[in-house]
């Protein structure tokens, strides 16, 4: 079924004037960034934002126990991913609304205790720590049709939810009292954009891996923000960057043989460099 | 004219986890009418502001009232003491008037309604230059500027501002006090501030609420403003003195400089 839907989308790429085109697998690549490149991009923006790349690295990192909850219980390990990443987040929020510690203290102690309970798990059976490197590293060479479905529906959900919500979520970084007083449902906003960026992040770490995915959030939104003179210019320009890095790295990858994810984000972080002496002409 | 309370404050009490930040304030600020929170450190001058505003849980009651004494919700505006940017944010002043002024996102542009309202409402405070210039960019003086003209287009009955000066340059601060003096008294506008500088407080405001944790003295600045009184609040010799008029300083008022502070 999904791949009938699909199936007019591989065509049209088939056409691209390569080679490697014709493989299903990078047809597959090739769409899952299309689709993964700006739903980080714009996420990444509002992460530079609210200052929240400790967050999505503390989501990263639950992925083990996610994975090793899945494994144990018999689930599918990225279905476990995504749930095991958005009840993390969400415990974050409530322990940084209800308790007096800093949120990097609260990330802190969650970063550390996910890993180690997924890290004891693995570790109680063997053979289980052969799956670890698919997680830590991603293999958007591996997509799957369903996994390109599910990341087509994550980025209409969240461009609904940024065409309605965007300036309130802009808006209560800058000032929560505020924009509370202007009249945004803030902690309902901040608990909801958590939730979101959870899930964004558990779906690129199929593509590059737990130690990567809050590189893919933050570098191109970095290297943006410094090209841009406004916020306009810096969340087109983070989408521009994050699919050329995305196509470059996987093109680079091929021709390297080395991990596409890797190679995605090493031409972010070149974008990044690019971007800094541009950062004194475009803001002075 | 009789002045009356634009906002009441029966036993007020405020808890964060064991610690008791207020405790059974009473109090009435009055309408049209500066009126300065004051008090040393951690006697609750934010918290007060933030509960009055609705944006922290307390005990008591917080009524505000329209001149013939009803009960009613007034049009609020609030100045912060700053924003959370760095100033390497890309956010410009446009765009942050446009996160009030409309639903579309500004990666999809910026409506020309809200171009127009922004523009007018800077031009209002002869800030219409920093429509286009990034919000981390801004001077103390500056961003206060926008913030009181983001604050005035809602047309307030009531202006809060906290810590309004603090960080501001010279003409910053006398541009302010214009704007300030113009709407309590041709406006009659009721305005409430936080502040910890007693000079602005002397030079700006007509009444003082004096806090340490519960109300110490309030009533109008020269009555309140004592010796014997800040000697109280402050626990260290306190006092005002008035030294010649600066030619160049728009406000009415005499400086005043706190020697709190030094003790």
């Amino acid at each position: 079924m999904v791949e009938t839907l699909l199936e007019p989308v591989y065509q049209l790429l088939a056409h691209l004037p390569f080679d490697a085109m014709q493989a299903r697998f990078m047809q597959r690549a090739v769409l899952e960034i299309a689709l993964l490149a700006p739903l980080c991009a714009f996420c990444g923006s509002l992460v530079v934002q609210f200052r929240m790349a400790f967050f999505s690295d503390s989501i990263a990192h639950s992925a083990f126990t996610g994975v090793a909850l899945g494994l144990l219980l018999g689930i599918d390990p990225w279905i476990a991913v995504i749930i095991f990443g958005l009840g993390t987040g969400m415990l974050a929020v409530q322990l940084r609304r209800r308790s007096e510690m800093a949120m990097d203290t609260t990330l802190g102690v969650l970063f550390s205790s996910t890993v180690a309970l997924g890290l004891a798990i693995i570790s109680t059976k063997k053979g289980l720590a052969k799956t670890l490197p698919g997680f830590l590293y991603g293999d958007i060479l591996s997509i799957s049709d369903r996994d390109i479905f599910l990341t087509t529906l994550l980025l209409i959900g969240t461009l609904i939810f940024l065409l309605r919500f965007y300036n309130q979520l802009v808006y209560t970084s800058l000032h929560e009292h505020l924009a509370h007083i202007s009249g945004v449902r803030t902690s309902w906003l901040e608990t909801a954009f958590a939730a979101l960026l959870a899930l964004v992040v558990a779906f690129s770490i199929r593509a590059v891996g737990i130690l990567l995915v809050t590189a893919l959030l933050v570098i191109p939104a970095a290297a943006a923000r410094n090209f841009a003179g406004n916020l306009r210019h810096q969340v087109w320009f983070a989408v521009f960057i994050a699919i050329v890095s995305g196509l470059a790295g996987l093109a680079s990858s091929l021709a390297w043989d080395t991990a596409t994810g890797a190679a995605m984000i090493l031409w972010a972080t070149f974008f990044f460099l690019l971007s800094l002496p541009a950062r004194s002409l475009t803001q002075g | 004219m009789k002045s009356t309370p634009a906002i009441r404050l029966t036993d007020v009490s405020v808890t964060i986890g064991q610690s008791v930040i207020l405790e059974k304030v009473d109090a009435q600020i009055m309408r049209g009418h500066i009126t300065a929170l004051i008090g040393p450190n951690g006697a609750g001058k934010t918290t007060l502001l933030q509960a009055i505003l609705g944006l922290r849980a307390y005990s008591g009651r917080i009524d505000f009232v329209d001149s013939s004494g009803t009960v009613h919700k007034p049009r609020i505006g609030y100045v912060p003491q700053s924003l959370a940017i760095d100033r390497q944010a890309a956010v410009t002043v446009l765009e942050f008037f446009a996160f009030e002024f409309q639903r579309r996102p500004v990666w999809l542009g910026i409506t020309g309604k809200s171009r127009e309202n922004a523009a007018m409402a800077l031009e209002r405070l002869e800030a219409g230059h920093l429509l286009n210039r990034p919000l981390g960019k801004l001077s103390g003086g500056e961003m206060q500027r926008v913030l009181l003209a983001l604050a005035l287009h809602r047309d307030p009955e009531i202006l809060f501002l906290d810590e309004p000066v603090s960080g501001v340059d010279i003409a910053g601060g006398h541009l302010f006090c214009d704007v300030l003096e113009s709407l309590s008294t041709r406006q009659n506008r009721t305005i409430v501030m936080v502040s910890h500088d007693l000079s602005v407080v002397s030079q700006h405001a007509s009444h003082v609420l004096c806090l340490n944790r519960t109300v110490a003295c309030q009533g109008e600045t020269p009555e309140v403003l004592t010796s014997e009184n800040l000697l109280q609040i402050y626990g260290l010799h306190s006092g005002l003195y008035e030294h010649t008029p600066d030619p160049h300083q728009h406000c009415d008022h005499h400086h005043a400089h706190d020697e709190a502070a030094h003790g």
